[in-house]
């Protein structure tokens, strides 16, 4: 009889701790910290806004040496919260702008989508990030 | 794979296609008798200019000449066909933000839902292309495997286009196929029938050129009345 409960006890524990295993593992994915980009502000855009998760690109820029100052400016009111010098650029550039900075980097770093991959960013329900390797 | 094929393949096709097109449109000119039709063209300019042009304006207009007047179906399925051929190339929001992005050329772009529309109508062109190929007997006896290559050519890069839209899960893929066969595309127009994107304006000028000085265009005293 010992045994036995001594093997159940140990089977609770284990589906416990394989329980909260699962249920840690799919909350850190849905506690990814997803940012609709904002800025520039766009009226009536004609795809759906790109969302960025934020928390893959802190781990990359993380894993690769480098801190917050990779694509946030230091301003006089502390981190600048658009990417790179966005707002320094003329307004109708910005877009390009944008583009130009997130693909240069995602195809140097030989991950994610490239500039044709229009609908990998611009998708209705993206989670940036999550889509691509 | 798709970074080398959106980037230096494709800078490649388009070296291809222009200068493939241009090399064609040389050829034509080099074609001519120079006796019988270049001096004459190049002697009678005040006629030869103006026929020219609106040889060239009234075949682009739908109904605008007997010819097409007399072929209304045939029309239709150039005319469906060749709207969305121009125009989204040049002006759909995808490709006009690469040109913007690779060669600095900003072009205006067209809505989604019209440039679907002419993405469809186009297709449906097609398919009456295909139809006419198949139950027209004057376009039947001169049928090759030549046309048919063209209309699969042309017909691919559209499809892909749009499946690209709507078919999200395979979005990858269908892009791929899409740059591929676009890049063909551009490629084989030079070395095939797709070399009228070119050679109709050539031909077309020509003949304006012909019908205004010759052909009892100096009796009639101006443009030949398409």
């Amino acid at each position: 009889m010992p045994i036995i409960t001594l093997r159940s006890a140990c089977a609770f524990c284990c589906s416990l701790l394989l329980l909260v295993l699962v249920a840690t593992s799919s909350q850190s994915a849905e506690s990814d910290e997803l940012l609709k980009i904002s800025f520039p502000v766009i009226n009536n855009p004609a795809l759906p806004k790109v969302i960025f998760n934020h928390t893959k690109h802190v781990n990359y820029v993380d894993e690769h040496g480098s801190d917050c100052s990779r694509c946030h400016r230091v301003t006089k009111q502390g981190l600048s919260t658009a990417a790179f010098d966005v707002r320094l650029q003329k307004a109708g550039d910005q877009v390009s702008y944008l583009h130009k900075a997130c693909t240069d980097c995602h195809s140097k770093s030989g991950q994610g989508p490239a500039l044709v991959q229009c609908r990998t960013c611009h998708a209705e329900a993206a989670s940036h990030g999550e889509n691509n390797k | 794979m798709l970074q080398t094929l959106s980037g230096p393949c494709f800078v490649a096709s388009l070296l291809i296609f222009v200068v493939g097109l241009l090399v064609r449109a040389v050829w034509y000119v080099r074609g001519l008798d120079w006796r019988l039709e270049r001096v004459a063209y190049a002697y009678h300019r005040d006629r030869s200019i103006p026929g020219a042009l609106s040889s060239i304006a009234k075949w682009l207009l739908p109904g605008g000449t007997a010819g097409w007047r007399a072929q209304p179906v045939a029309m239709l399925a150039f005319f469906l066909l060749h709207f969305g051929a121009v125009l989204i190339p040049l002006f759909l929001l995808g490709h006009t933000v690469l040109l913007e992005q690779t060669t600095g050329i900003s072009l205006p772009s067209l809505p989604s839902n019209v440039a679907d529309i002419l993405c469809i109508a186009s297709l449906a062109g097609i398919g009456l292309l295909v139809l006419r190929r198949l139950f027209s007997p004057t376009v039947r006896q001169l049928n090759t495997w030549k046309d048919w290559f063209v209309l699969l050519l042309t017909f691919m890069p559209f499809f892909t286009g749009l499946m690209m839209k709507y078919d999200v899960n395979t979005y990858d893929t269908w892009l791929l196929l899409h740059v591929i066969t676009g890049e063909l595309f551009l490629v084989l127009a030079p070395f095939t029938k797709l070399a009228h994107i070119v050679l109709f304006f050539m031909s077309r000028a020509q003949l304006g050129m012909d019908y205004a000085i010759k052909r009892g265009g100096r009796a009639r005293g101006g443009v030949f009345p398409w």
